[in-house]
Formats: C-alpha cells, structure tokens, sequence
C-alpha cells in the first residue's frame, strides 16, 4: 500500500514540476558566471543589440530575455502586488522577465535568492525589499548582476558599475535630505495631525523589530506630527502611550481596542490599515484613518465614506517605472543611461503622491482598476530605452519618472 | 461530602483565572494604568480568550495523545479563505460563513488525519508536509489576495454575547466528547498506553482520524472569530501559518494543571483567560512587546514544567504517606 | 507430519519476514542517497544544467552550510531522544552576540570566542532542561526559540541590523569564492569530526541508546545526565560554527537572522532518512545528506522562476514524497507518536 502510494506521489511531483516549468529555452547559466567584472558592466549581450530606430513593441526586443529577480517581503502585500502587476504589463511590450523571491525574512535567505538569480541568468536585482543592506547589493553586483534600489545604502555603492540606481524623494539641493520611507511617514504624519482630529494614535509595524523601512517611516510620523503641532496644530499625541507596536496579532489587538475605546479620534499606520476597518466599523465610532497603501478595491469603500483621509501612495510605474528603465538599458549596453553627471548610480527623482481625497483616489482608481491603464505606457517607456530609442538621454529618464499628483491627473 | 467536593471544583477552576485578573486589576491601578479589565478590555480579554481556547482545544486533542498537528494554523488559514469567499459570494450571511468554513476546515482535518494514518510517518512530519500544501493553496487562490470581507454583515462571530454562546456550545460539545463517549474514552486509553490500548483492541487509526476531525472542526470556527473581528486574512507562506497557534500553548499547560477539577476541555478555556488577561494587563502598563515574548515564554515553561512534574510531587506525598503509616504501625507493633 | 509441515510454514514465514525486513531497511538507508541524487537530476535537466554551474554550486556552498553544521550538530541532540526546535534561536543569538563583540573589538576571533561561548551557555541550559525536569522537550524549545529571539530584540535596543562594517578596526572582507572555500572546508571537517565522535566514541552510542529507550539505557549504567550534556555540547559547536560563518557570509545580523533554520533542520534530518525521535537508527549524514537536498530543492526551485505558490507546493510534495520513500521500512502495528 505504502509503495504504491510512494510511487503514485512521486509520479504527481515529476508531473506537476514539469508542468510548472516555463517554456523558456533561455533558461541557462548566468552570461556572467564570474565573480569579477568588467568596469562600466557592458554585459556581452548588450553588444549584440545595437541601438534600432524601428524596435517592434510586442515582447521580441531585447533579442536576449532580460531576466530580472525581485526581493520582495511579502509577496501578498497589495502594493507590491500592484507593482508586479504594473511589470507584468510592460511584459507584454518587451522581453523581459521577472522572478520574484519568496517571502525573505533573513539576512542567509537574501544571499541564497541572490545566488539563484545568477544561476537563473537574471542580468539585475530589483531590491523592493533589502535586509542585509550595502553587503546584500555587493553581493549582488560581485556576481556580474545589476542591482537597483535601496536609498539608505546609496553612498556605499554609489560608485559600484553595477549599482544602476534607485528613487528618491528628497529634495536634491537638500544635503541632509532624508529617505523615501522617512518622507511617506513625515506627510502622512503631517497631513494626519492638521486634519483637525483630536487624538491620533499610530502603529509602528516592523519597527518594533528593527526593520529598518519602519523605523524611518515612525521617525517620519512622529517628525511630520511634530511639524504640524509646531504649525498650531491641536492633534495629541504621546509616543509613550499611542503607539500599537508590531504587527496584527494579540497585544496589538489587545492595544488596538483599547485606542478604539479611548478617546482617539484617528490613527496612522505606516502599513496598510485592513486590520483596522472591521474593528471600527464594530466600535461604530467616527474615526480616521491614515496609511501607507494602494489603490485598490480594498480601500475604496473606506476612502469613499470619508473612513480613510489620507494615503500615502507608491504609484507603481511611477515610483518604480524607472526600475525597468534603469535594469533594462544597463542590461542592453546602455549602461550610459543608468549614470548621473557625476559619474554616479541614478537617483531617479519621483514622487509620493499623497491622496487626501476620495476625488484623487477615484481619479487613479478609475485609471488602474476600472480602465486597467497607467500613467506612462509602455509607448513612453521605450522612449527612454537606449535600444529603443538611440536618441534617449539620461535627462528623459529623470524627467519621465518624476511625475507629480497634479501632472498624472492632468495627463 | 459531594456537595463540598463539587465546591471545591468550582472553587478550583475559576480560581486562576480570577487571582490573575485581580493581580493585574491591582497592579495596574497600583501603577496608574486604570481602566484595566473593564469596558473595551473586557471585550478583548474575551476575544482573545475565545479565539487561543478554540485553538488551544484543536492542538490538545492531539497532542495529548503525542500528535503535534503543525497544520492546524494552515488548516484555519486555508478554510477561511476559501470558505469566507464563498460564503461572501453567495451571500447566505452568519450562517453561511460558519457552514463553509468550518466544513472546510473539516474537510481539511479529515485529509491530515487520513494522510496521517495511511502513511504511517511521525505526525510532526506529516502536518510540517501538510502546511507547505495548505498555505501553497491557500496562496494560488484568489490570486494571493486572501479573504477581504469588511463590513460584510456575515461577521457576527466575534461579538461578546455570539462568542461566549459559541464557546459555551463547544464546551458542552467537548466536555461531551471527552468524558461521555466513545471517542473520548478511547482517547484517553490510548493517550496512557498506546501500546497496551491497541492490544484490548482500541481501533487507534479510527480515533485518530476522529481526533483530527475535531480539531478541523474547531480550527474552523475559530477561523469565523478571527475573520469576524479582522476583518480580513491574507494567505502565508513558508511556515507563516504556525502563528496562528503560538498562543495555544499556554491554556493547554494550563488546561493539564486544572483539568482534574472540571473537564479538561473547560480547564483549557479557563487557561485561554488567563492568558488573555496577562496579555492585556502586559499590553496595559505599556510592557514592550519583546518584554511581553520573554514573560510569556517564561510563564508558559513555568506551567509546562508543573504539567509536566506534578507527579512526582503526587509520588513525594504518597510516599510521605506511606511512611508515616509503616512509622504508626510500627509504634503500634512496639508497643504491643 | 503435521507438526513438520507447521515447522515448515514456521520457517518459511520467518524467512519471508526477515527477507522482506531487509530489504525495508536497505531501501530505508538507499532512499535519503536516492532523493537526493533524484532531486538534482531533477533539476539539473529542468534548469538546463543552471542548477550545477560553478557560480551556483558555489553559491550553494555557502547556503548549504547554514542548516548542514546545524543539522550534522543536531543529529546527537535528536539522536538521543531530544527533539530541538531552538537551534535557529539560538543561532540567531550567538550571531548577534558575535557581531556585536566583533565590531567592538574588531577582531574575528574575539567575534568567534563569543559565539562559541553563547552557543555553550544555551546548550547546558537546554541540556540541564533536558536532563532534569521532565518536559515534552519540542513544545520546551519551540517557545525557547521564540524567547531567544525576543532576548535577541532586547538585547539590541534600538539597534536594528548590525553591521560588522562599523567594527572599531576594519574587519577582512571574504569574497565570492574564498566563501565557498571556506565553507566547504569548514563543513568537510565538522563532518569528519562528528562521524569520529559519532562512530569511534562511546557517545554516539550512548545517545542511540537513550534515544532508543532512556529508562534501559540508565538500567545499562549510561550515565544519561552526562550524555546529554555531551550531545547538546555538540550541537552547540555546530551552531557556533554556522553563526560564525554566515557573520563572515553576510556581516549582518538582526533578529531575523537564521529565522527559519528551526524548521530547515528539522526537514533536513527527516529527508536524511532520520527518524527524529532518534534511536538506533541515528546517523551522521543524515544531516548532510537532508541539508544538502533542501539547498538544492530550494535552488532549483528558484531558478525555474517559479511563483511562491508553485514553489510551496513542490516543497510539499517532494517533501513527503521522500519522507514517504525513506520510511518504507517502518512497520508497526502502532501509529508513529
């Protein structure tokens, strides 16, 4: 019995893997198996491309498929599903793919998916998500890959060839600019604290346990409330006291009744609010929310009754379009493209766009959702790929990524 | 004599719960925390009760029996997701929500506890297998969105009155189950002697398939408390899904301690209390939440270890007794 | 007449059971060998050979080394009986003491003292546990694991990932391939070491016996107090030595850090062809073999690009599959515990 049964499985496993395989006869070893590279990162692929005026848009261009490995946190997190979901359209247009990673939770997990990719023959990392910070992109970039993102570790790879860039919110004239994640804490802090509420409490998430995203973002909250009460704001609130630390399980619970029983009238949280509109729907109270999230079916019924009063939202191909521009031309010998005027990995220039009203949020979600478009089409991107386009200029890259609110509704 | 046995079990079974709650009812007042245990904390103690009692009972039921189900956090994942979808799409209300999830969650027990006896392995590695196939489910449907059914009128489960008429049923149910039938009685054999049990001709896989059952049934219905207060539930992965049992720990230790005075099932309940209760007293006096982990980890040993041990503290006063009997017999003989 | 044909029948029935328990048990010590070579044949045609280019093994040198040193280090802890879910704990404890002692004096010994002395102090405390109170020890270490992690929070404040980079004094920074070297070399002569200790020590025989059956094992004047202590001794040099390393791999360590090693050793151990209640049946390479298997799995898997959904559930089948395979031999009329 036992034996048939181990047989019977063991024929469902070969199947299914099989099955599950790709159709892809790139799959092979990395281009670059090596662990020196060349300066200035040409891969040998990219010479074989050589810059065409009459690229054909339908997924044949890169001659080469440019594999690309995502680190991701959470694979189920809405935001990062949206901005998947934004590559999986542009994957329509061009030849390039994407692997994601698993849910990384450790420094050790980071350094095995980063392996894998080269051995996947991935040209570039996409950092969505980092762990092992500065090492983890050295890591990368001394296996012949690209790596793009992570702003906190800007100075420390700036200069590698193979660190194309990453975004930032900061503004450049300012030399002591903070990072992306401290700005989204700081405007939804601010914007929360001048909305006239009483009492806001917020919730810190994985700060509690030193991840670094989230101690920026409540550095930013707590900043941004600062600011406003400075401004004549009359919103209270005490770190001592208002602060439900971690993630949703039972003492964030346990705190979360206790906000919604006392005499808070609003919370931020510097991760989605799901957790939170159940419970106040049950508590029947008129409280605020504010959150760093998406636009998505999720939010709308609360943007809609006035629940949620502020999102700070990552537009995925604006915030993280220029990942595509900046992996894609290093990956096709445009590695030109990927270099500020100092000789430096792009800090690509973009912004955070802050949604305080259900028109704003209606705008973008009938954009995405409804008519399943984005504000810079695939069209637009291949304007800024050197191999599409021979004449495009790091300055069209920097100034596509670099859309406001106002620009993108107006478009 | 009955009467004053029956007393004391009363007094017995209420009495932790209801010393931690004072404890920390004075020590929060004490330390200028007030508002402690009542109102919306009550109301939390109470969920929180409700939801680890209900896991608690599902991880009990076999592990006592030396079965570590590592798929019950999986289980209560995968049913909630699918079932609350269902029942969000059908649109049939409280009651279609408990039906689907919960005979999903059944369903799913059933399969666990059929893989279990038909492959014969260790059960920690069985249900380690289990999990990996349940949240990877889990995960491809829906397109990894999970369940979002806010504001959905179908989630009544979680209120005070419906979850203590709920908890109230699953007792009865349990106390039923453990103390008066068949299934509890062969469990209870075969949780003391396994070998000795199957050789008077206890059908063991039949019981097992049963225990495993059970705990679906139960993992389910705590999956409509959890969903009714939150809201929503995403899908996990590597693992991930084990969180959801990590609080059951302690009322089951608890449960072992006390259960000699009730039934165990109900000494389970009472564990889930104090459990509650020290959470929220913790979470009151603004304990951080790592602190929070060390103390709970602490405590938890702690009642292990009695759990455990309190035999040989049985063993120490028998043989005291003993001893003090042969010392007056031997009085006795010398001074005939 | 009749009495010789039931001698007969007798005879042949023993023969057939012995005949057929041999060759349970040589398909039970085969299998582990075969699930691995199937799963890298596997992969290795599924990937177009990406699965054993030099870049990859290299890599996976490195990451194998991680559960393997914990895993070959566990088999004793296992092997007699205890069933250890805090090893990823206490890693993760021993790292951050180790990289916090590195950057304050700058020096990998120091860092490597300090590591080695955390792991030893967790060890006798687990094994002063194990010895004396009575406790169904995995439920014990599962909420042990969760305290070292909180301790690890604790103990780190406001710090939240260190990085050996600001140690006081420059620390040597390893590449690519002198990290693989090292690695391979590090495992080869723990390996060595434990089968030494394992095979040519009484103690790999008293921790079979104590995982056999305890109460004959003290009944055969096994001084069972000493061998715990023994066995989760080394355990904690296989833990020190995978803190160290992945210190040296990732100069990084937070409380993240070896998060999941828990369950990958665990799941090594079984797809080594260990039973993890320990016992006769214990072995060495079960460590290896299981760890080196999961690494491979997870690579390959990784390297098709597929979703995290298809990924789990390959994981979960190959998983039971090969469980299911190495334990062709158990037979009893007892369902396992």
């Amino acid at each position: 019995m036992k034996k048939v049964i181990a047989l019977l499985l063991a024929l469902v496993m070969v199947f299914a893997l099989c099955a599950c395989t790709p159709k892809d006869p790139n799959v092979g070893p990395a281009s670059n198996p090596g662990t020196e590279t060349t300066p200035g990162g040409e891969q040998p692929g990219g010479e074989e491309n050589p810059p065409a005026a009459n690229v054909p848009l339908d997924g044949s261009w890169p001659e080469e498929t440019v594999k690309i490995g995502v680190e991701a946190f959470d694979t189920t997190d809405e935001s990062f599903m949206g901005v998947m979901e934004y590559f999986d359209y542009l994957g329509d247009y061009f030849n390039v793919e994407f692997i994601v990673s698993e849910a990384l939770n450790a420094p050790e997990d980071e350094f095995a998916f980063i392996d894998n990719c080269a051995a996947a023959g991935c040209k570039g990392i996409f950092g969505y998500y980092n762990i092992a910070g500065a090492e983890a992109i050295k890591h990368c970039t001394s296996q012949g890959m690209y790596y793009w993102g992570n702003e906190q570790y800007y100075p420390d790879v700036a200069d590698d060839p193979l660190y194309v860039g990453t975004y930032t919110f900061k503004d450049m004239s300012d030399e002591n600019g903070k990072n992306g994640d401290y700005m989204a804490g700081y405007e939804l802090g601010y914007a929360m604290a001048s909305a006239g509420l009483k009492h806001i409490a917020m919730c810190n998430g994985g700060a509690v346990i030193g991840v670094q995203m989230f101690l920026d973002r409540q550095a930013g909250v707590l900043d941004g409330i600062a600011a406003a009460q400075a401004e004549g704001s009359e919103t209270r609130f005490d770190p001592a006291t208002d602060i439900v630390e971690g993630f949703p399980g039972d003492s964030y619970f346990a705190k979360q009744a206790e906000i919604l029983a006392g005499d808070y009238d609003g919370m931020v949280t510097t991760f989605d609010a799901f957790t939170w509109f159940q419970p106040i729907i049950d508590s029947g109270k008129d409280f605020k929310v504010g959150a760093i999230g998406t636009v998505s079916d999720s939010y709308k019924a609360f943007v809609d009754n006035g629940t949620v009063i502020s999102l700070v939202y990552d537009c995925g191909e604006v915030v993280f379009g220029s990942v595509f521009a900046d992996l894609v031309n290093a990956a096709t010998g445009h590695a030109d493209l990927t270099r500020g005027a100092d000789g430096k990995a792009l800090l690509n220039h973009t912004q955070r766009w802050v949604l305080s009203s259900a028109e704003d949020f209606n705008a973008v979600y009938e954009k995405h959702i409804t008519d399943g478009e984005y504000y810079i089409t695939a069209e637009e991107m291949a304007q800024v790929l050197g191999g599409v386009n021979p004449d495009a200029t790091v300055d069209d890259v920097m100034a596509l990524f670099d859309m406001s609110l106002e620009d993108a509704l107006s478009k | 004599m009955k009467a004053k046995k029956i007393g004391k079990n009363i007094v017995m079974t209420l009495a932790l719960p209801v010393i931690v709650y004072l404890f920390f009812f004075i020590l929060c007042n004490a330390t200028g925390h007030a508002g402690f245990g009542v109102g919306a904390d009550l109301t939390t103690i109470i969920y929180n009760a409700v939801f680890a009692g209900l896991v608690a009972q599902a991880m009990a039921i076999n592990l006592t029996t030396g079965r570590f189900d590592y798929a019950i956090g999986a289980e209560l994942m995968l049913a909630t997701i699918v079932g609350g979808n269902i029942a969000k799409n059908l649109g049939w209300g409280p009651a279609g929500l408990l039906l689907f999830v919960v005979a999903i969650a059944v369903a799913l027990g059933l399969i666990s506890g059929l893989v279990y006896v038909i492959l014969g392995l260790p059960p920690m590695v069985i249900s380690v297998g289990m999990a990996m196939i349940y949240e990877a489910i889990g995960y491809m449907y829906n397109d990894a969105k999970g369940i979002k059914a806010i504001g959905s009128p179908m989630l009544v489960f979680s209120r005070t009155a419906n979850s203590l008429i709920l908890t109230v049923i699953v007792l009865a149910v349990l106390v039923v189950i453990y103390d008066y039938t068949k299934i509890g009685y062969n469990r209870r054999a075969l949780q003391g002697g396994q070998k000795i049990a199957v050789d008077v001709g206890i059908k063991e896989k039949n019981n097992a398939v049963y225990c495993y059952v059970i705990a679906g049934f139960m993992m389910g219905l705590a999956g409509c408390v959890y969903l009714s207060r939150n809201g929503v539930i995403a899908p996990d992965t590597g693992l991930g899904s084990s969180s959801y049992f990590m609080s059951a720990f302690l009322p089951m230790f608890i449960g072992g301690i006390f259960g000699k005075y009730s039934s165990y099932p109900i000494a389970i309940f009472m564990g889930a209390v104090v459990q509650a209760i020290i959470t929220s007293g913790l979470q009151k006096m603004g304990v951080p939440n790592s602190v929070q982990t060390v103390i709970n980890g602490a405590i938890v040993c702690l009642f292990l270890i009695y759990d455990s041990n309190s035999y040989k503290l049985v063993e120490v006063q028998m043989f005291k007794e003993k001893l003090a009997q042969a010392k007056a017999a031997r009085r006795q003989t010398a001074a005939q | 007449m009749e009495k010789d044909l039931n001698a007969k029948l007798e005879e042949a029935g023993r023969k057939k059971t012995a005949s057929t328990k041999i060759d349970a048990r040589l398909v039970g010590n085969i299998a582990p060998y075969a699930g691995l070579v199937l799963v890298v044949v596997v992969f290795a045609i599924l990937t177009k050979g990406a699965l054993l280019s030099v870049s990859n093994l290299q890599g996976m040198s490195s990451t194998v080394i991680l559960t393997a040193m914990c895993a070959i280090g566990a088999v004793f802890v296992f092997g007699a009986g205890y069933f250890d879910m805090s090893i990823g704990g206490a890693v993760c404890l021993a790292a951050v003491l180790g990289a916090q002692a590195m950057i304050a004096t700058g020096s990998f010994f120091v860092g490597f003292l300090a590591v080695l002395a955390v792991s030893i102090v967790l060890a006798l405390l687990k094994s002063i546990l194990a010895a004396y109170v009575n406790v169904p020890f995995f439920i014990f270490t599962i909420i042990l694991s969760s305290i070292f992690s909180a301790l690890v929070l604790v103990l780190m404040g406001n710090e939240t990932t260190i990085y050996l980079r600001n140690a006081v004094k420059p620390l040597r920074e390893f590449n690519f391939t002198e990290m693989s070297i090292i690695s391979v070399v590090v495992l080869a002569a723990f390996f060595i070491f434990c089968v030494v200790v394992f095979k040519f020590t009484p103690l790999g025989l008293k921790a079979k016996n104590m995982g056999g059956n305890i109460i004959s094992a003290k009944q055969s004047g096994i001084d069972t107090v000493k061998t715990t202590v023994k066995v989760f001794i080394m355990s904690a040099l296989g833990v020190a030595l995978a803190a160290f390393l992945l210190l040296l791999r990732t100069r990084t360590a937070s409380a993240s850090t070896a998060g999941t090693v828990g369950t990958d050793v665990m799941v090594a151990l079984v797809l080594g062809g260990m039973p993890l209640s320990g016992g006769p049946r214990t072995k060495i390479s079960a460590g290896l073999v299981g760890a080196v298997t999961i690494t491979v799995l997870n690579s390959g898997l990784a390297i098709l690009g597929l979703t995290t959904g298809q990924i789990q559930i390959a994981r979960g089948l190959v998983f039971i599959v090969v469980v299911l395979v190495s334990s062709l031999s158990y037979r009893s009329k007892l369902l396992p515990r």
